[in-house]
């Protein structure tokens, strides 16, 4: 019913994207803040 | 006399089945105004494509294909990604990065948001021998992540990557992300109850937005595009697309077009998707157990995406001071359903404390769900179509 290795897989790919994720939208946060002392109103 | 009723012999319990789905797809377009764009078009395509010899998809006639309009539409408008592609300009030039970029810490609930994604391609691949008794087909991981995306609760991100691995569990993935994103309201509240506490709940939270250039707004499509490109340079179509639309808009010089992107282009493109994609739910595809285990894993999506939006928060919360604590609701709204999601999250505050004003700060991390989920599209193809 249950495929377990299939599940264990996909774990470093769970991790990978996740660090991913946080990776980009950090750099585009610092990106943003940035921005904002360059450009500022 | 016999050639009126001999197509009605040819029904199967299958297609009945889907008149009845798409019929309640248009019920919950038109009487719950349920994603109303979307569903109706799918509701309609769905019995279209649903009878007996449709002429409206390809069938096969004395060993000689002919070829119906949906199916020609999918193939040059859906298998290519265009569609997606340019209902993603229409969709950047009506979002206003704003809130976003004058409160840019919210960035971070956007991704952890996402979490439903990845939650829900490794539970996916859990149930392997499930999908594969039910479809009598080999179960990949390239359908597990097409099943996972539901979670970016995006719809064009959804179709864009099910489509690019081909993935012949496309119909429900359609169906489940359209129909959940509708249904983000009654999902979500009862999920951050269940892992908030009332205390949590009545956080209150200062709104002092820094002010935001037209420089920088100008610049931040164009940011945006060159980074998520570096990392994912597959997703950079999603991304680059998304972003073109919001730099139409905030351009200043534009408005013609960006106005056309907003309401012709995307009401257009729009028309089209529902009724295109609706191809994909014909019986033989459609009706098996796999479609119900996908309905019940989108659903799961839409759940941790909350729960990792709402933990992240509580997280920050270990080493935020008193006074600049968050509200844990607001980690839900890191999803890209917007701006349903920051609505709901606003009343929440409201009805836990009528003098608690969550929008800004929710509408800051819904936006950022917005590009969060398209850079997960992207993280997904760079970690899975290798």
């Amino acid at each position: 019913m249950i495929d377990l290795t299939a599940f264990l897989e996909t774990l470093p790919i769970m991790a990978k994207g996740m660090a991913g994720i946080f990776i980009v939208m950090a750099v585009l946060l610092l990106s943003i803040k940035g921005l904002g002392k360059i450009f500022p109103e | 006399m016999e050639i009126l009723y001999e197509n009605l012999l040819l029904v199967t319990w299958q297609q009945v089945l889907m008149w009845a789905i798409g019929g309640l797809l248009i019920y919950l377009a038109i009487k719950k105004d349920m994603e109303p764009a979307l569903l109706l078009p799918m509701g309609f395509g769905a019995i279209l494509v649903n009878l007996p010899f449709s002429g409206a998809v390809d069938q096969v006639y004395d060993g000689v294909v002919e070829h119906g309009v949906i199916d020609v539409l999918f193939q040059g408008t859906i298998a290519n990604e265009l569609l997606p592609l340019l209902l993603f300009i229409g969709i950047g030039a009506m979002i206003d990065f704003g809130p976003l970029l004058s409160n840019p810490k919210m960035m971070l609930f956007g991704a952890a948001a996402q979490f439903g994604i990845f939650f829900t391609i490794s539970m996916a691949r859990l149930f392997t021998p499930l999908f594969e008794r039910f479809s009598g087909m080999p179960f990949t991981l390239r359908d597990a992540a097409s099943i996972g995306i539901i979670g970016a609760a995006d719809g064009p991100t959804a179709i864009f990557i099910a489509n690019f691995f081909g993935t012949p569990y496309a119909g429900a993935i359609f169906v489940a992300a359209y129909s959940y994103m509708a249904l983000v309201p009654i999902i979500q509240p009862p999920v951050i109850r269940a892992i908030t506490t009332k205390k949590e709940r009545l956080i209150r939270m200062k709104y002092s937005p820094a002010s935001v250039s037209k420089t920088t707004k100008i610049l931040f499509p164009i940011l945006i595009t060159v980074v998520a490109g570096i990392v994912a340079p597959r997703s950079v179509s999603l991304v680059g697309f998304l972003m073109f639309g919001n730099l139409i808009r905030e351009c200043g010089v534009l408005n013609n077009l960006s106005e056309t992107a907003q309401n012709a282009l995307a009401n257009l493109v729009t028309l089209l998707l529902g009724i295109t994609i609706s191809t994909k739910m014909q019986a033989s595809l459609f009706v098996n157990g796999a479609t119900l285990l996908i309905m019940c894993l989108g659903l799961v999506a839409f759940i941790f995406d909350t729960v990792g939006g709402v933990f992240f928060a509580k997280f920050l919360n270990l080493f935020l001071p008193e006074g600049k604590k968050i509200n844990p609701m607001v980690g839900a709204t890191g999803i890209s359903a917007f701006p349903m999601s920051a609505r709901v999250i606003h009343k929440m505050g409201l009805k836990e404390d009528p003098q608690n004003f969550l929008l800004m700060h929710a509408v800051g991390a819904n936006v950022s769900g917005q590009i969060a989920s398209v850079i997960a599209g992207g993280m997904i193809l760079a970690l899975i179509a290798k």
